[in-house]
């Protein structure tokens, strides 16, 4: 049993919809994160996938505090065996656990300030954190140069010298520079071109081998995920609905959004013939989500009773509690499709 | 021996493509600071600004020794007297070095006015380092020496003529260098300073900081500038010396002129703040103020330095209007709104035409700076040029 990291329980993250006028009155929320739940080991990757708008991303930042969470509790359990709730402790008090936590950013475009050259960008963690002298600055970076794949020469270049890929990696770099114990992979492949984004996760994948990090992946490239995580969280409209590890997941969904999602996959080598089930209909508006289970305005198998039930997590087999865990509620009534190979 | 010479060929490629290689990683690792110098250098109508204003500023700290006369040497029996010629021959042609002849001061029986004839009679050599007026060159030592003149007071020169009671207009304009001038600086710093920290608290705190700010701004916009200085102006006792006049002056131009900063600053702060390498540099535990030094200012110096060298010849111009319309400086205080403000009637711009001069000085300086500013934003921003 792999040691836990982080704990997330209940999280909620809701932007009031104000008024306009002199005095805004709060006339809603868009529950962007609509208490969700999941746990992340040492060494695992999550991945987390869903549709553009379903909050993955607002997840990852309010787990590094990018963002205030509405309600919830984010726990994060230290080196030496504390636990801090990340939701509700001060900037100040999370500061000295910012070295553990870092995140690689979508577009590594804008993620590079123009205006820093490499070296300044990648070494800034351990100027704020360990203030090194010149000549060890140099030496760590030059060093984390190479763990990146990048010559050191390039450290006195500015971000507009490099290819998307090339930036990746220097955002790599910065958010590995302190040795983090998990990092926040937000989209980080999906603005690079494939053969970029295989590069950039197999050198995910041996910095996890080298350091032993965890990574909360989010994405929405299924494949991608079915590539680097080891477990798999789907989310929709702001709820976690199926939770397990990749292969099941991938193999044996037990939610139909799931299904859906693996189903909408493009492939190569398909039969042409064979009827795609494609999602139909809008993703709800997250300020007014139906009720029930928010998927059943777009299920195939939705039945009168999804539209009363509650969204909580079941676990498909009762005594591992944290493994497969889905929240539809007729999972056992379906038979869903899988993928072998995404 | 074709096998040596060819090797030897190769050597020399090799040697030549490394020193290439070399050269262009030189200037590849040129600072940013060396790298904007350069970009500054290409650009002609910067450097002439640059000369200029350096120029002008030698002239503000020295004015008092550039001058030929005090500015406020009265010579009563030659008012309203038209720039003197300076001539090089004599009537016969020889060559004698830059000289002026005595001026005898008649009267044109029909109009009363003054006419003023040279003396051919009685001629005065222009030269370097004479004896005149007694200064102090900044504020420490005493001198009577100035930096050109006849050195002779019974033969005075003027070569920009003089005033309505015989003061030296060229003297003035030096002298009103030193007011005009620095008015800019001061004021601008006063304002650049105000507009920075506020428009930044504005911008990155948001909320009811920003509220407040932005209402505040809102009011100062609103108000009518001129019956405002008119207001304040006429607030300022009439027995308060010439300095503190001054300051004030300052004060009210820079309170009414940090606005427009601050709103600029704000909405670079906005639209910077979730940036995505301003969120990295908060995921990483940069402070506030660090983010805000070292990833958000950078990222418009460009735009501030523009900003700062091209609101100078507004506060240049602001000061030389309140002078002008007579509620800024006053006399025996020497600025050039001061000495335009002779100039308020169509009667005096007909026969004293050379009294615009100070004008002429107004439109160079702010010129300079303007051409100052636009070369440096050009250089300071690397994405500017093509």
């Amino acid at each position: 049993m792999a040691e836990r990291i982080l704990t997330v329980k209940g999280l909620k993250k809701h932007f009031p919809i104000r008024s306009k006028g002199i005095i805004a009155r709060t006339v809603g929320a868009v529950k962007a994160v609509n208490d969700i739940s999941f746990e992340l080991n040492t060494g695992e990757t999550l991945g987390l996938v869903g549709e553009s708008g379903c909050g993955k991303s607002t997840t990852g930042n309010c787990i590094l505090r990018l963002l205030d969470p509405t309600d919830g509790e984010i726990l994060y359990h230290t080196r030496n065996g504390t636990t801090v709730n990340l939701a509700a402790e001060s900037m100040r008090n999370i500061k000295p656990h910012r070295r553990d936590m870092q995140m690689v950013f979508q577009d590594p475009y804008s993620s590079l300030n123009p205006r820093m050259n490499v070296r300044q960008i990648i070494t800034e963690p351990l100027v704020i954190f360990e203030k090194p002298s010149p000549s060890e600055l140099q030496d760590r970076a030059e060093l984390l140069m190479k763990k990146v794949g990048l010559p050191p020469e390039y450290l006195t270049r500015y971000p507009h010298a490099f290819s998307g890929g090339q930036r990746q990696r220097i955002g790599i770099a910065r958010a590995i520079a302190l040795n983090p114990r998990f990092i926040v992979c937000d989209e980080c492949v999906s603005s690079l071109d494939v053969s970029v984004q295989a590069q950039v996760l197999s050198l995910l994948e041996d910095l996890q081998a080298e350091f032993g990090m965890s990574y909360l992946f989010i994405a929405h490239d299924l494949s991608a995920v079915k590539h680097i995580s080891s477990r798999v969280a789907v989310m929709y409209v702001g709820k976690v609905v199926e939770i397990a590890d990749t292969d099941d997941l991938y193999e044996h969904p037990m939610h139909p959004y799931t299904e859906a999602l693996l189903q909408s996959v493009p492939k190569l080598d398909g039969d042409k013939h064979q009827r795609k089930t494609t999602l139909e209909g809008e993703v709800p508006d997250p300020s007014n989500p139906p009720s029930g289970c928010f998927f059943h305005t777009r299920c195939r198998y939705a039945k009168p009773e999804c539209a009363k039930c509650s969204q909580e997590l079941i676990p498909i087999d009762p005594k591992q509690p944290e493994g497969h865990r889905t929240s539809c509620i007729r999972y056992a009534a379906l038979s869903l499709k899988g993928v072998k190979n995404a | 021996m074709q096998k040596v010479s060819r090797k030897e060929q190769q050597l020399r490629e090799k040697a030549r493509q490394q020193s290439e290689r070399r050269k262009g990683e030189e200037t590849y690792t040129l600072s940013q600071g060396k790298l904007m110098i350069m970009r500054f250098r290409r650009n002609k109508l910067a450097i002439f600004g640059l000369i200029v204003l350096i120029m002008v500023y030698t002239m503000a700290i020295f004015c008092d020794f550039f001058a030929p006369y005090d500015g406020n040497t009265m010579y009563a029996q030659y008012k309203y007297m038209p720039p003197q010629k300076v001539h090089w021959f004599d009537e016969n042609g020889t060559f004698l070095g830059p000289y002026v002849y005595a001026i005898q001061v008649g009267y044109d029986p029909v109009t009363f006015q003054p006419v003023y004839e040279e003396n051919r009679e009685i001629r005065a050599k222009i030269r370097f380092l004479v004896r005149g007026d007694e200064h102090k060159v900044l504020g420490l030592f005493s001198t009577d020496m100035h930096l050109f003149g006849t050195g002779n007071p019974d033969v005075p020169m003027f070569l920009f003529g003089t005033d309505s009671i015989g003061r030296d207009l060229l003297s003035r304009i030096f002298m009103g260098t030193r007011i005009s001038s620095t008015v800019g600086l001061v004021g601008v710093l006063v304002s650049f300073v105000l507009g920075l920290i506020l428009g930044g608290i504005s911008g990155y705190f948001g909320g009811v900081p920003d509220m407040v700010i932005q209402r505040i701004i809102d009011f100062i916009i609103s108000l009518p500038t001129i019956p405002i200085w008119m207001a304040i102006a006429a607030a300022v006792p009439n027995t308060w010396p010439v300095l503190r006049t001054y300051f004030c002056v300052v004060l009210i131009l820079s309170l009414m002129g940090w606005t427009g900063l601050a709103r600029v600053v704000r909405s670079k702060f906005i639209s910077l703040k979730n940036e995505d390498f301003v969120r990295a540099a908060r995921v990483v535990g940069a402070s506030n103020m660090r983010i805000i030094m070292k990833h958000m200012v950078p990222t418009f110096t460009s735009y501030l330095i523009a900003s700062l060298s091209l609101s100078v010849p507004g506060m240049i111009l602001g000061e030389t209007s309140l002078s002008y319309l007579g509620i800024g400086l006053r006399a025996p205080a020497i600025s050039w709104g001061i000495l335009l403000s002779d100039m308020q009637n169509i009667r005096n711009i007909a026969l004293y035409p050379w009294m615009m001069i100070p004008g002429i000085f107004i439109v160079i300086t702010v010129m300079s700076f303007n051409f100052l500013g636009d070369g440096l934003r050009d250089a300071a921003d690397p994405y500017s040029y093509s």
